[in-house]
């Protein structure tokens, strides 16, 4: 028996695909007041199954919108128009109609959000958000046995005393524990794909790190993919297989984790990375930040959408749009949308010995 | 239970500052209760007499005290004209009918209203809103007289569905109540149903924007089960205070109802007793109007508790 599910039951025989969520020339856009908005433009990428993906920009790169197009959430504004395709785990997830989404969201596919106290219905009992997940998805559960495995699932995401906090209100726990209990929802039932949303950002920083270990944990253990969008690097470090650098709505630099940190090849990336303090830097250095603001989304310039901000750029870039692709030979997976890319890891050393030579 | 005794306390205040009002509005009304008893053609010295008789003459705080005395024993004090009968039996007579018109209409209202504006919540300022939008102010442009008078010639003349008049207690035979009861009902919901149906839109929409509401999408949950059990209650405060407001103001308020359907409710026990100075009854009718809204406002006010687990906390 494959399970209960037979839309897109794979015979036995035959190994799952390693590809669980494959995304080609995603867009969204929002039709405003203003204007077009693209926020996510010709977006393509593949998540193999139990990997995590890292999503790394800043606000308004489109970053949050591309998780929950992934969703098929986006698509529910009336204003909202989604194309490309989304494929997940074979099944055209592009604009899902209702029977699809009800079907596969909360179950195979799962979303933790930024803000856990808006993200809770202030007047649900915490017990009873996550055991109405769980009945959705399996009717013939009786309310006895969600309990029960609602408190089981409040302990698994190491919620103390989770018989007490089952029968609380969301405004009577703290913000770590409120996205413990965002998480156990999410785990509910035992998705493939966890949308991971800026999920610490409301956070205190001690609390952040449980929170993103205890993610991290549960992922290996279950096997489960995760796409993890956040504006800090820092979050993504250490936690991800790739990373993909999103600026603007589209995607500038994607590379296997371990190469990205290393080297990076858009000078936004490189520009990120360095505006982070690092802890092995020496002590009053000055962090490098990026002139400029995001472009007006409204406003489609031709070429490079870093360009206007970027002090290598050339004529080139602001006719053109450069495309994502792999830099050196030596690493075909280290992909970077950039004419002129630039080689982090070098620029990185000049900087760091000028400075130790300095007085 | 300290929201409770917090409460209790300043109902009992309340319901005194109203008992001092109904009383002072009363003594201001114009009129003489003495002519009222009497007529116009008596000896001056008849109504000197009847009016120290009445105690009329006595100083103001001492009838205060008097009658709320006597009010607080539940003794409304005797009508002044005819028939001669004790307000308590008049006002016990009205305030039912009354009081079961408000409260159907409300329940009718409210079963029209929240599918409206569950439907209108959907899409904003899609098609269906926009309708149901043009509908709701079509309706709140028709007075109730006009309402309740397209409803008798329809229903009653055409159709002969419903009874026109006659009132039959609940307590006699509930069947036949409500089946009375069911137009003029009808013709106050119809009143009510716009400012219903407004409000608690509002009040969705916003609440659709919420973070939570688009958590529980990414739980697979159906947009009609979001709509009613995430989206309903934490949209409902608004609306239940207007309903509270609509309870209290009907059970004093629907004269011109009554009069269509040829009722004795509150509303023209009030008005008959003001035309001819017949001051115990207004006093009394009021007094218990006024009770009613107190109540009512307090039944509210413990609601939002019940509604809202986090006021619950900050006032217990």
């Amino acid at each position: 028996m494959i399970g209960t599910n037979t839309l897109h039951a794979v015979p036995a025989d035959i190994e799952p695909s390693k590809t669980l969520l494959r995304v080609r020339d995603l867009s969204a856009s929002f039709s405003t007041p203003s204007g077009e908005v693209v926020s996510v433009e010709r977006v393509s990428f593949d998540l193999h199954r139990g990997k995590t993906l890292g999503i790394v920009g800043e606000s308004g790169s489109g970053k949050s919108v591309l998780g929950r197009t992934i969703m098929g959430l986006t698509g529910l504004s009336g204003n909202a128009t989604v194309s490309g395709q989304i494929l997940f785990d074979g099944v055209d997830f592009t604009n899902p109609d209702k029977k699809l989404r009800s079907e596969f969201l909360g179950s195979k596919i799962a979303m933790i959000f930024q803000d856990p106290l808006s993200s809770l219905n202030p007047v649900k009992l915490v017990g009873t958000h996550v055991t109405e997940t769980l009945r959705q998805h399996d009717r013939s559960l009786s309310r006895r046995d969600a309990k029960e495995q609602a408190i089981g699932l409040l302990d698994k995401v190491r919620i103390p005393d989770p018989q007490r906090r089952f029968g609380q209100y969301p405004h009577e726990l703290s913000g770590g524990m409120r996205q413990r209990v965002g998480i156990a929802i999410a785990l509910a039932c035992s998705p493939q794909l966890l949308v991971a949303d800026e999920p610490t950002t409301a956070l205190d920083v001690t609390v952040q790190k449980h929170v993103l270990d205890l993610l991290g944990a549960i992922c290996e253990e279950q096997g489960m993919a995760m796409i993890l969008v956040s504006h800090d690097l820092g979050v993504v470090a250490g936690r991800s297989d790739e990373v993909m650098v999103m600026y603007a709505g589209r995607i500038q630099e994607k590379a296997p984790a371990s190469e990205f940190f290393v080297r990076q090849y858009h000078p936004y990336a490189y520009g990120l990375l360095a505006s982070k303090p690092m802890l092995d830097s020496p002590a009053h250095a000055e962090l490098l930040s990026i002139t400029g603001r995001p472009p007006d989304p409204t406003d489609r310039f031709p070429g490079c959408r870093f360009a206007p901000r970027c002090q290598n750029a050339r004529a080139i870039c602001r006719e053109q749009e450069p495309l994502l692709e792999p830099v050196s030979d030596a690493a075909p997976e280290h992909k970077a949308a950039c004419f002129f890319p630039i080689d982090g890891l070098a620029v990185r050393t000049t900087v760091d010995n000028s400075q130790e030579g300095a007085p | 239970m300290k929201l409770m005794i917090n409460k209790v306390v300043q109902l009992v205040v309340v319901l005194l500052l109203v008992s001092i009002g109904t009383f002072a509005l009363t003594s201001l009304m114009p009129g003489d209760p003495a002519t009222a008893i009497l007529g116009p053609d008596q000896p001056a010295e008849a109504y000197i007499e009847l009016r120290e008789e009445l105690g009329l003459n006595d100083p103001v705080l001492a009838r205060y005290f008097g009658w709320l005395g006597h009010a607080l024993q539940g003794d409304l004090g005797n009508s002044l004209v005819t028939p001669f009968r004790s307000v308590n039996e008049l006002v016990g007579g009205a305030f039912p009918v009354s009081f079961q018109l408000a409260a159907m209409g409300l329940i009718i209202s409210l079963a029209i209203s929240i599918p409206l504006a569950m439907v209108s919540a959907r899409r904003p300022d899609g098609a269906i809103d926009r309708a149901i939008s043009a509908l709701t102010f079509g309706i709140l442009a028709v007075p109730s007289f006009v309402a309740g008078l397209i409803l008798i010639a329809l229903v009653v003349n055409q159709l002969n569905i419903f009874p026109r008049t006659q009132w039959i207690p609940f307590t006699e035979n509930p069947l036949d109540n409500l089946y009375h009861a069911a137009l003029p009902a009808i013709t106050i919901a119809l009143a009510e149903v716009p400012t219903f149906t407004r409000v608690l839109r509002g009040d969705l929409v916003s609440t659709l924007q919420e973070d939570f509401i688009l958590s529980a999408r990414a739980k697979g949950m159906p947009a009609w089960r979001i709509m009613i059990f995430d989206a309903f209650r934490p949209s409902s405060y608004s609306l239940i205070t207007v309903v509270g407001l609509a309870l209290a103001s009907l059970i004093g308020s629907t004269v011109i109802v009554e009069t269509l359907f040829s009722l004795s409710g509150m509303g023209s026990l009030i008005v008959n007793a003001s035309y001819v100075g017949n001051v115990t009854v207004v006093q009394g009718a009021v007094l218990v109007i006024a009770v009613c809204y107190v109540l009512i406002n307090a039944v509210v006010d413990l609601l939002y508790a019940v509604i809202d687990p986090r006021i619950r906390r900050a006032t217990t």
